[in-house]
């Protein structure tokens, strides 16, 4: 049910009952993502595969991931949250501001976690408990963070010098090992950011409260007469969403070194658009975060493609509406086929 | 005494399902003809066949003297007869006047609306029918009442010769009824011809010149109205052959379970108070609108309750949502099974699990799904589902596998009170004898069960003693543990007299 | 329902606006006791100029939300017309009128796209549009280069800059388009449909409107206005801009909701959303005026539009109860006859 796996697998065998959990939509995403692989090893053998390249391109994805994972919670609970952006921008401008002043870091980094919960707690209340769309109320969120975010810095860079090294440096940090002649780096933030959302994968499919999200969303009328709370689970997602927001606050403010009003301008689309790409639908009841994971990867492909071959990295930004049009129309035809 | 409309042998059928049965009807010029049946006997396709919103699949049609076929509502509409919804079908926003004209609004050539001209025509038919509505005011501002009258209005200035009305005073205050009735009576005489469905006798009786009673898609009767009483129409509503497809009645009957005391919901359900005991089965029988599922609901608090106290094996417990009527053991199946039971993209094994998945749960909060694998294959051969494949999504299976899906999440959560809202709705009779089976065997083991259902004969057929739903409370409570509880008994207390 | 009760309903929305002017005014006179410079007609004009094209935007977004609909896209048909008009007139060296023309049936394209694709995949317009945001953006940006274009001709600056009898032309233009729109809506044949399918597409559909087309024209006349505004803008300011137009999809929606318009449709004036607009445009000139910080504003932006969408549900609230108090005589009364 959390990836939708083909039924008629699980007559086949040990192997195939595992590779059940992937639903046929991921098969397609990773072919997807293989051929554009392949297609720019080949139109640019001397600078695609290299890991420098390669670890580039993950880097960069993290926060866009994270910021996806974000919206797929939601999406899963058939709900909306276009603050993705703004409170991302929330959360870093009061992070940077604390350590600015030279407050603790780690209380920096809670009190950016609670500002980015605060706005979620809000948008879930609006949503579940006032009965308001969710469209609107994480509109109006979208608004109010970032006018908070820009009153708060009067649109300035926040920079943080007298603060910790650690934190600055966490955010660039690479393991270096060696393999043969060459030494790679392996981006710390990158790691966290895989790490936690494999956990976060497992615990969607296997830790039951977070598995009544699907129910929530497929049909919260029946989820309701289930004895599921629908409420108290509609409000989590958003408090989830806030989370992952928070996360990708800390890495991209670590990674800049600054807080910025201005982060995340856009974020909800691109957001929505891999989202939507790795599977996820607005009705709800439907995700994953493999799904999501290889959505970003498809975007970040594709954008380093434009770079690489010289293409307007400008177009990249049109690419991605292209992308979310073709996927949304892909399953709107495959659904009107008959679905239900 | 001209005839109108002239229907014979029409049948209809969707999918396999035979809803209409060679019907034979007419209608005379400028009679008030009262259409009344059980819910699904039939009236409402009829009446849709009439209007041109469904095809008939076999029959004639002649409506003033041609034969007619209508491919879409417009057509009928065009022909002269026009039909009221009982849900309103009129724009809140846009004027009286324009509702009356919609899509036919005067206008000069570049579109833009003549309001003058359509506010004195509107005006013109209400003086007309001597009711006074403001053909400038907002329909959404109007009481109920006021319309349906605007309906009405829209099918005189439509020229109707027939006009159709279903459940037109449901909604109606007493003193609007009157209003109404007035409308209808001067309709009448100017030689319009008006098919009225309902279901209160009383009012059948005063404003009807003829009275026609469907029964499970068959005519059965059309009298003239002062030629039959209150009692001979409930016997021909319901005078079918019973049947003995159901399951021997329990005799092993034990005490109070649960019990309900001033259960009331503001608008919808008047205080009501019932016992239901182990190894009893408890039938809710009621027309559509009398307040059963709304009572049901208001009892496990899924829609907000005013008042209510409850008690389980003798404990008082309070009901604060269906979660903790589950808790308490209580479990209501919802009616609509595709929207608020079942998670039709899910496969059976999730869905069995659906009010249950605490249970499936370790101690870390983990999901044990090969545990619920096996319980739900465990239920797809005592219930005999099919296909028999847990893993296959449910949206794909009949109406009556979907039925025992749904049943089979009710009874993994070990229910104390079973609360089944019409069980065998859109189900196959085989599939239909198998789940009445399940659910007296399921009494037998001790639980209480409360059947709600709109098929007099399953009421019957399955309840050791039976609540009669009206107007939002009981009307009647029926002791059948002898299985002689009559259907006119049943019909004599739903309807509103 | 009494007589009393009857004439709430109609009163509600009359109340709406009185209260909407009566903020307005409030705000208006209060910040010109308090600072002065309000009402004179140099501020009254900046105060103008400021929402004016969001104010066009609004135009159009009240037909698609009257009918149920929402359009993301027209910042980004705005920021597109500015740009295609630029390119057509700088680089290409049209002259004018054949480039407004252009660029006005691009912009209607757009429009068509946009509902043809909607009533293609049976999607929430609210995918679809925002799909179109992000790809025009995109396209915005990479033809452009993220460079403004500039040097436009003198008397193509008049359409932004210029007056007419006194007023700035894109003002009169909002003025006129208002009036007409306004009158269309109240008075013509086609315009009343978007009332019948906001009031339930089925039944509309059943009554003979046909739908789809409806839903492509509106959509279509969206995006024209917005390709209007994005004229006069790229004259007003001198140069054509992608990031022109910024969120103005929010204020637009936030001016057509504050104006007493129900988000899901079926109710909703063009004289409303003018209102609405005035509001705005009062408020952000308040904050101006008063030397409030204005990053402020876009805090209060957001705060507004969810007290807007607040209201409208107390009120829907409040009509369901009084059908509840409707039905519970109606029991009591049948009752007791029933009891005789």
């Amino acid at each position: 049910m959390a990836t939708q796996a083909s039924f008629t697998a699980r007559e086949k065998g040990s192997i195939w009952r595992y590779l059940a959990a992937f639903s046929s939509r991921e098969f397609l995403l990773v072919l997807i993502n293989l051929i554009i692989f392949a297609a720019l090893a080949f139109a640019r053998p001397d600078v695609f595969p290299t890991w420098t390249n390669i670890k580039a391109v993950l880097s960069l994805m993290s926060y866009d991931l994270l910021i996806a994972i974000a919206m797929t919670i939601v999406l899963i609970g058939r709900g909306l949250d276009l603050s993705v952006g703004s409170v991302l921008a929330l959360s870093s401008v009061v992070m940077a501001m604390l350590m600015r002043d030279q407050q603790p870091i780690v209380l920096a980094l809670v009190l950016g976690l609670l500002t980015a919960l605060a706005c979620g707690l809000i948008n879930g209340l609006l949503i579940a408990r006032a009965g308001i769309l969710p469209f609107l109320v994480t509109l109006g969120m979208m608004s109010l963070a970032r006018g908070v975010a820009t009153v708060l810095t009067t649109g300035q860079y926040i920079s943080f010098p007298r603060a910790d090294r650690w934190f600055s440096d966490f955010g660039r940090f690479e393991f270096r090992f060696q393999y043969g002649d060459t030494f790679y780096g392996l981006p710390l933030p990158l790691l966290i950011t895989l790490a936690v959302i494999t956990i976060f994968a497992l615990l969607l499919t296997y830790w039951t409260p977070l598995r009544k999200i699907f129910y929530v969303g497929e049909s919260p009328e029946a989820a309701h007469l289930s004895g599921i709370n629908v409420v108290r689970l509609t409000i989590t997602t958003y408090l989830l969403s806030a989370f992952f927001v928070w996360m990708a606050a800390v890495l991209m403010t670590s990674a800049n070194r600054i807080g910025y009003a201005n982060y995340g301008i856009g974020a909800e689309l691109r957001a929505l658009a891999a989202a939507v790409v790795g599977g996820a639908s607005m009705a709800g009841g439907v995700g994953s975060i493999f799904g999501t994971f290889l959505g970003v990867l498809m975007l970040a492909l594709i954008g380093n493609g434009f770079v690489l071959l010289n293409g307007n990295p400008n177009w990249q930004q049109a690419t991605v509406g292209i992308v979310l049009i073709v996927a949304v129309g892909f399953d709107a035809l495959r659904n009107i086929r008959g679905r239900r | 005494m001209t005839t109108l409309l002239q229907i014979q042998n029409l049948s209809k059928s969707f999918l396999s399902n035979r809803v209409l049965r060679s019907i034979n009807f007419d209608v005379r010029k400028g009679e008030v003809h009262a259409l009344i049946g059980e819910n699904g006997a039939g009236k409402s396709t009829l009446v849709n066949i009439i209007a041109g919103i469904h095809k008939r699949d076999e029959g004639t049609m002649v409506f003033n003297g041609t034969d007619i076929s209508f491919n879409h509502p417009l057509e009928a509409m065009k022909a002269g007869i026009s039909l009221m919804h009982q849900e309103l079908s009129l724009v809140p926003n846009a004027t009286v006047a324009e509702n009356i004209y919609l899509r036919r609004e005067k206008r000069n050539r570049l579109g833009f609306n003549d309001w003058a001209e359509m506010n004195r025509e509107a005006a013109a038919i209400f003086e007309r029918i001597g009711i006074d509505i403001d053909p400038k005011a907002l329909v959404g501002t109007l009481s109920v009442g006021m319309q349906q009258i605007v309906e009405l209005a829209k099918a005189i200035s439509l020229d109707a010769k027939l006009i159709i009305m279903d459940e037109p005073t449901s909604s109606l205050s007493e003193k609007e009824t009157v209003e109404f009735f007035k409308v209808m009576r001067d309709l009448k005489a100017r030689g319009i011809s008006l098919i009225f469905i309902s279901h209160k006798l009383s009012e059948l009786f005063e404003i009807s010149d003829r009275i026609t009673v469907l029964r499970d898609g068959q005519h059965i009767s059309t009298d003239d109205i002062s030629t039959v009483t209150a009692d001979d129409i409930i016997r021909k509503m319901v005078g079918r052959h019973l049947g003995d497809l159901y399951p021997v009645r329990s005799s092993n009957i034990g005490d109070v379970v649960f019990s309900c005391r001033g259960l009331t919901r503001f608008g919808a359900v008047r205080p009501t108070s019932f016992d239901v005991r182990r190894g009893e089965i408890v039938g809710i029988a009621g027309l559509v609108g009398a307040g059963r599922t709304e009572a049901m609901r208001a009892l496990i608090n899924a829609d907000k309750r005013t008042s209510g106290q409850f008690w389980i094996e003798g404990n008082e417990i309070t009901i604060g949502d269906p979660g903790e009527a589950l808790s308490y053991g209580i479990v209501y199946l919802s009616e609509d099974r595709k929207s608020s039971g079942l998670f039709l993209s899910f496969n059976i094994t999730d869905n069995v699990g659906a009010a249950t998945l605490d249970r499936y749960t370790g101690s870390t909060g983990m999901f044990k799904q090969s545990a619920l694998r096996d319980k739900a294959k465990d239920f797809i051969g005592r219930m005999d589902i099919r296909p028999p494949n847990e893993a296959a999504r449910v949206v794909t299976l009949s109406g009556g596998n979907q039925q025992k899906v749904l049943l089979a999440k009710a009874l993994d959560a070990n229910p104390k009170l079973l609360i089944v809202d019409e069980p065998t709705r859109g189900v196959d009779v085989g599939a239909k004898s198998l789940i009445h089976a399940r659910i007296r065997e399921l009494a037998e083991t001790g639980i209480g069960v409360i059947v709600i259902s709109s098929e007099m004969p399953e009421v019957i057929g399955m309840a050791d003693r039976i609540l009669v739903f009206r107007n939002g409370g009981i009307s009647a409570e029926l002791d059948n543990h002898q299985g002689n509880v009559t259907q006119e008994i049943v019909m004599t207390h739903a309807v509103i007299h | 329902m009494s007589k009393a009760q009857r004439n709430v309903t109609k009163n509600t929305t009359v109340i709406q606006y009185i209260g909407l002017a009566f903020v307005t005014f409030a705000v208006l006179f209060g910040v010109q006791l308090g600072f002065g410079n309000m009402l004179t007609p140099a501020n009254l004009e900046v105060m103008a100029m400021n929402m004016v094209f969001e104010g066009i935007l609004a135009l159009g977004m009240t037909f698609v939300i009257l009918m149920g609909g929402i359009d993301l896209s027209v910042a980004s048909v705005f920021a597109f017309a500015e740009i295609l008009g630029a390119k057509l007139m700088i680089e290409a060296g049209l002259p004018i009128i054949p480039s407004i023309l252009i660029t006005l049936i691009a912009c209607a394209l757009i429009g068509a796209l946009n509902g043809g694709l909607i009533v293609l995949f049976r999607v929430h317009p609210l995918i679809i549009t925002m799909g179109m945001l992000l790809t025009l953006r995109g396209v915005n940006l990479a033809i452009t280069d993220g460079k403004a274009i500039s040097g436009f001709t003198e008397s193509y600056l008049f359409l932004g800059q210029g007056k007419i009898l006194g007023l700035s032309v894109p003002i009169l233009f909002f003025l006129i388009a208002a009036l007409v729109l306004g009158v269309l809506l109240a008075h013509h044949r086609f315009f009343r449909q978007l009332y019948f399918i906001g009031g339930g597409e089925r039944a509309a559909a059943l009554s003979g409107v046909n739908v789809n087309r409806v839903k492509i024209i509106i959509y279509t006349l969206s995006a024209t206005l917005a390709g209007c505004a994005g004229i006069m803008a790229a004259a007003r300011y001198g140069a054509a801009h992608w990031g022109h137009g910024n969120l103005a999809e929010l204020k637009a929606i936030a001016a057509v909701a504050i104006g007493g318009a129900n988000i899901n449709g079926g109710s909703g004036t063009i004289g409303g959303t003018v209102l609405g607009v005035i509001f705005l445009a009062v408020i952000h000139n308040a904050f101006v005026t008063s030397a409030v910080n204005p990053f402020w504003y876009d805090v209060v932006n957001g705060l507004m539009l969810l007290v807007a969408v607040l209201l409208s549900r107390f009120i829907t609230l409040r009509n369901v109860r009084a059908v509840l108090t409707l039905k519970q005589s109606k029991i009591e009364n049948i009752e007791a006859t029933q009891r005789t």
